[in-house]
């Protein structure tokens, strides 16, 4: 599939970073040599342990900071120039907001940095609040008061309030509820739908993992790898068979069958399921009255296809 | 003496230009300076920004900051400003209502220029470094916002809660006002009815009680002050001996004369001549002791320097020789050193003429060293004093003049184009406590100020008269016994020099501090040319007088729309210190922008304040009250000295000048503000707040707003 994208939404050139102290002195080399590529329409995933530089690498495409080496392109303008803005999401590893605003003056605000007008943002916020999963009470509510991933919540809104084309996000799932991270994972793969490039910065394999198509894993400032998961993950040598209420006769009678095809170390077991899951299930089952719809259920809904001038 | 001397003299001579930076800056230089960092900032640093400015981000942006200091109850503190200005408007006790509310006026404004000037500045420089800090500025530069526009918005939003702040202090400051005015003119109302009807004080009580307390005025001044022994007339302008009288002359050298008088002062002599008439009466009591104090009756040669000792001779009036005090004065209204060895100067005797109608003339030698000073200066000012009492000394066109034996006499040039080529002399008197003083003479025939005023448009409103006000200081002299009470007297002539006609002799009590106000009809005043002439009747007394001893009331104007104009210029300034502080806070953590947003802001006045100490020359001073035994020491310190009061001028130059946002000087008095200060602080703002809007904007923009 990525094949079929012909177009980049980001691409990055031998990009480095020093942190320099006051006196100009080099302190910690944050990035060093990073190239890649990023497609349009992909979900891509940086990966990495605290401290790799996967931040480092954001701000540097956002502009926040200058690179020491190298250079970066966003949808084909220079990195941190003003114009691309119009056409980017960012949420930042925290909700870096005003803490005096209330959740809806937040988005009006950032709303009107894009010059969208009032009425159609009269008509967008409360669309994107329910996307995001904020009830009624707490929009009205100021952000200080907020928990942690209510914070997220409304982060991740204001960075979704241009229709944006490309989307930064990182560590967005840090602070969520296991709910709120599946309905994070759902709403990327929505966005994805509707054909936006997702640059997704996490530690958390697991968030990688489902929804991401190409990872690059950073360690120390250094790319360490680059691929396809699927392909990254697979373990070519090990192939795995699952049905459904074999006996413990049929199982034995299988093993059997295999040595005698002269297949050795067969594993049997009863798979378990992720605690995720269980999680999931058991919270959905208990609640009588669920919290927001997930988002993944109503894809292309709220924010997308809002007739942003400018929108693919 | 010299220093107040220089003082005095200082405002008629020195030419203050808003950024001195070369001695013939004109006045347009610092706008044209500021227009072209403004726009050579924009233009090299970020066109496209300029071009994607759009006013509905900055808005969005200083709403912001608005709804932060609201939420952040800023405003509470103007309940607390007012409160304070209350508790201070009740303790006060000032002389009377109209002071009383001018008292409370002040502190009103006072209140609100110290609160948004605080707030202003608090406010402005923690902003932007808070907002890196905690990453709120992450969300706002990843929108399309440009740095220009977070930089314009940030402004633009405290300037507009120090607007807050300032339109309710003025409110409060009206409301206040208008009550305490109504309470204290139904009191005065009152004592009005109880007064009986010959009392002194009805007159005033009558006039608060119909015009309220709180009128205001537009204002003239005169265009300059002299002080003479006679009203001035004719050609001749006449100053007395024995009270402190004396004039100046400015002289300017050119390389010819240079030449010639360096030449003469090797091989032979150079003189400073003086020419004067001189008349000389019988001396009255005063004179008499005056003359005896001075020794002026004994031979020159046994006199002695120094307090005259007791003399023995023959009391009755006795007339002494005329003599006049010769002193070379440079540009900045120091002596020459071997020019000032007796106090006032060297002493001249005027020569008796063949010709009783003639001029008399005086000789002062100057000594080779002093040519050489002199021609080194090219520029020096000649003082005459007149020194014996009991006579006049008159002096024409040209009083005064270089001359050197076998050439033609050197005078002063004159360029009436140029006000400061003005060679006439300027006739002064020695400073008292509040101005020159103006001896006081029971029969009228004392020292004499004349006031001009020229171009003065009067609005007269259908009323037949104008009122003059005059603020005298009075001065006692030594022998005045304090205790008959008696009140001054004085007496003012107005020449309307359009028509020729006199008001006659106008008489008043003037009173310390006080505005005195005197009805003048209008046609003396017509036409806007006319000159006050202001006597002093008491014996005994000296009267203080500088230019703003006298003024016009040209006509009445609302007390309203003076506080709006004052608050609007004070809003001019919390901008102008919003800018710095937002300036200040994009390369600094916000405790040291307060601290150089604050330097920024005080340095120019300070460094006026330090005046005289920093001048040329101050250095010399300095190391000489150190009295080091090594002279290599004392040229240490004096150049030390020079050096950092240069740089300190130097770097003054450059900062905006607070003095240029007069929010209470007029109001304070009752006067209209002129629109001209409304110009200046605006200039002010142009001129300093522009240009270091754009270096915030380029600092930022060359900024890693991740911390
Ligand atoms: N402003 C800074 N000054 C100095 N070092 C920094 C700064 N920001 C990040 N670093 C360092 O750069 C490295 C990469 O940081 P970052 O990109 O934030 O990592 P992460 O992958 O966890 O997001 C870390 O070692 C961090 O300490
Ligand atoms: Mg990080």
């Amino acid at each position: 599939m990525t094949l079929t994208v012909d177009t980049e939404a980001v691409r990055i050139e031998h990009l480095s970073k020093v942190y320099k102290d006051f006196w100009g002195r080099d302190k910690v080399r944050a990035l060093d040599d990073l190239s890649l590529t990023i497609h349009r329409g992909e979900v891509f995933g940086l990966l990495g342990p605290n401290g790799s530089g996967k931040s480092t690498t954001i701000k540097l495409l956002l502009g926040l900071i200058f690179p020491t080496a190298g250079s970066a392109s966003i949808l084909g303008h220079p990195a941190g120039s003003t114009v691309i803005n119009e056409r980017i999401g960012f949420l930042p590893e925290e909700s870096y907001l005003y803490r005096f605003l209330t959740g809806e003056e937040t988005l009006h605000f950032y709303g009107k940095l894009f010059k969208i007008p009032r009425k159609e943002l009269n008509r967008r916020v409360p669309l994107l609040l329910d996307t995001v999963g904020l009830n009624t009470k707490d929009r009205k509510r100021k952000l200080r008061e907020y928990s942690k991933g209510m914070a997220r919540r409304i982060g991740l809104a204001q960075a979704l309030i241009n229709n944006p084309d490309l989307i930064l996000l990182d560590e967005p799932t840090t602070g969520l509820d296991p709910i709120g991270t599946r309905e994070m994972k759902d709403l990327i793969l929505s966005l994805k739908q509707q054909g936006k490039t997702v640059l997704l910065c996490s530690h958390l394999l697991a968030d990688v993992q489902d929804v991401c198509e190409r990872i690059t894993i950073l360690f120390r400032g250094k790319m360490q790898t680059l691929g396809q998961v699927r392909d990254l993950l697979e373990v070519k040598d090990i192939t795995q068979i699952q049905t459904k209420g074999m006996t413990p006769a049929q199982v034995d009678e299988m093993r059997q069958f295999l040595a005698k095809m002269g297949v050795s170390d067969t594993v049997v077991t009863h798979p378990t399921t992720t605690l995720e899951d269980l999680f999931m299930r058991i919270v959905r089952e208990r609640t009588v009255n669920g919290p927001a719809t997930p988002v993944g259920a109503t894809p292309g809904n709220g924010h997308a296809g809002n007739g942003k001038p400018g929108a693919p | 003496m010299v220093s107040t001397l220089a003082l005095n003299l200082s405002g008629s001579l020195s030419l203050h230009t808003p950024l001195a930076l070369a001695g013939a800056s004109s006045p347009y230089l610092p706008w044209i300076v500021a227009s072209i960092l403004i726009v050579g900032g924009l233009v090299a640093f970020g066109f496209d920004d300029v071009i994607r400015l759009h006013w509905r981000r900055i808005w969005a942006i200083s709403s912001i900051c608005q709804t932060e200091s609201l939420r952040r109850r800023v405003l509470w503190v103007t309940p607390l400003a007012v409160i304070g200005v209350m508790v201070v408007a009740q303790l006060s006790r000032p002389g009377d209502p109209q002071d009383a509310i001018r008292q409370t006026t002040k502190f009103c404004l006072f209140a609100s220029a110290m609160l948004v000037t605080v707030t202003a500045v608090i406010l402005a420089c923690t902003n932007l470094p808070r907002e890196i800090e905690n990453r709120v500025i992450f969300t706002i530069v990843t929108k399309p916002t440009t740095r220009l526009e977070i930089v314009i918005g940030k402004v633009l939003g405290f300037a507009r809660v120090s607007g807050l702040i300032i339109l309710i202090m003025g409110v409060f400051t009206l409301a206040y006002l208008e009550l305490r005015t109504r309470y204290m003119v139904a009191q005065l109302r009152t004592q009005l009815a109880a007064e009986p009807a010959d009392s002194p004080l009805r007159p005033m009580l009558q006039h608060y009680v119909t015009a309220g307390l709180l009128g205001t005025r537009s204002i003239e001044w005169p265009v300059d002050v002299q002080v003479f022994a006679r009203p001035p007339q004719g050609p001749t302008r006449w100053m007395a001996g024995g009270q402190g009288q004396y004039f100046i002359v400015p002289f300017e050298l050119s390389p010819a004369d240079k030449e010639l008088l360096t030449q003469a002062a090797q091989k032979g002599k150079v003189f400073i001549t003086t020419t004067l008439f001189v008349e000389q009466h019988a001396p009255d009591e005063e004179e008499s002791k005056a003359i005896k104090d001075m020794g002026l009756l004994k031979p020159k040669s046994s006199r002695v320097l120094g307090p005259a000792l007791p003399t023995t001779a023959p009391a009755g009036p006795q007339i002494p020789p005329p003599e006049v005090a010769i002193r070379l004065l440079d540009e900045s209204h120091r002596a020459f050193s071997g020019s000032a060895d007796m106090g006032v100067g060297q002493i001249v005797d005027m020569e008796a003429p063949k010709d009783p109608a003639a001029e008399s003339s005086g000789h002062l030698e100057l000594s080779p060293e002093l040519v050489a000073r002199l021609v080194g200066a090219g520029r020096f000012y000649t003082q005459v004093n007149a020194r014996t009492p009991a006579t006049e000394y008159g002096a024409s066109e040209h009083p005064v003049a270089l001359y050197v034996p076998g050439a033609p006499l050197i005078f002063p040039p004159t360029d009436p184009s140029n006000p400061s080529h003005n060679a006439a002399p300027v006739f002064y008197s020695f400073p008292g406590r509040g101005g020159m003083r103006l001896t006081g003479h029971a029969d009228g025939k004392g020292a004499v100020a004349a006031y001009r005023f020229r171009n003065v448009a009067v609005d007269t409103g259908g009323r037949d008269t104008v009122s003059l006000q005059m603020n005298l200081t009075i001065d006692r002299s030594g022998d005045f016994d304090a205790r008959t009470g008696s009140l001054s007297e004085a007496v003012v002539e107005v020449i309307n020099r359009t028509t020729g006609e006199s008001s006659g002799p106008l008489r008043f009590s003037p009173e310390t501090s006080r505005v005195s106000p005197l009805d003048v009809p209008v046609k003396f005043v017509a036409g806007g040319n006319f000159d006050v002439l202001l006597r002093g009747l008491t014996p005994g007394q000296w009267l203080g007088v500088q230019n703003e001893s006298v003024s016009l009331v040209t006509a009445d104007r609302s007390f309203v729309f003076n506080l709006a104009k004052s608050l609007f210029i004070l809003w001019l300034l919390s901008l102008l210190v919003v800018i710095i502080a937002v300036f200040c806070s994009t390369f600094l953590s916000w405790p040291i922008a307060v601290v150089l947003t604050l330097l920024i802001l005080l340095g120019h006045w300070g460094v006026d304040q330090l005046g005289d100490a920093l001048k040329p020359g101050g250095g010399r001073n300095t190391a000489l009250e150190f009295q080091f035994q090594d002279v290599s020491q004392t040229i240490i310190v004096s150049k030390g000295f020079d050096g950092l009061a240069s740089m300190l001028r130097f770097i003054s130059a450059f900062l905006p000048d607070v003095t240029q946002f007069p929010v209470m000087e007029d109001i304070e008095r009752g006067v209209s503000i002129p629109p001209q200060k409304v110009g200046s602080s605006l200039g002010a703002v142009f001129c300093y707040g522009l240009p270091l809007l754009v270096f915030s904007y380029v600092i930022l923009r060359k900024k890693e707003v991740a911390p």
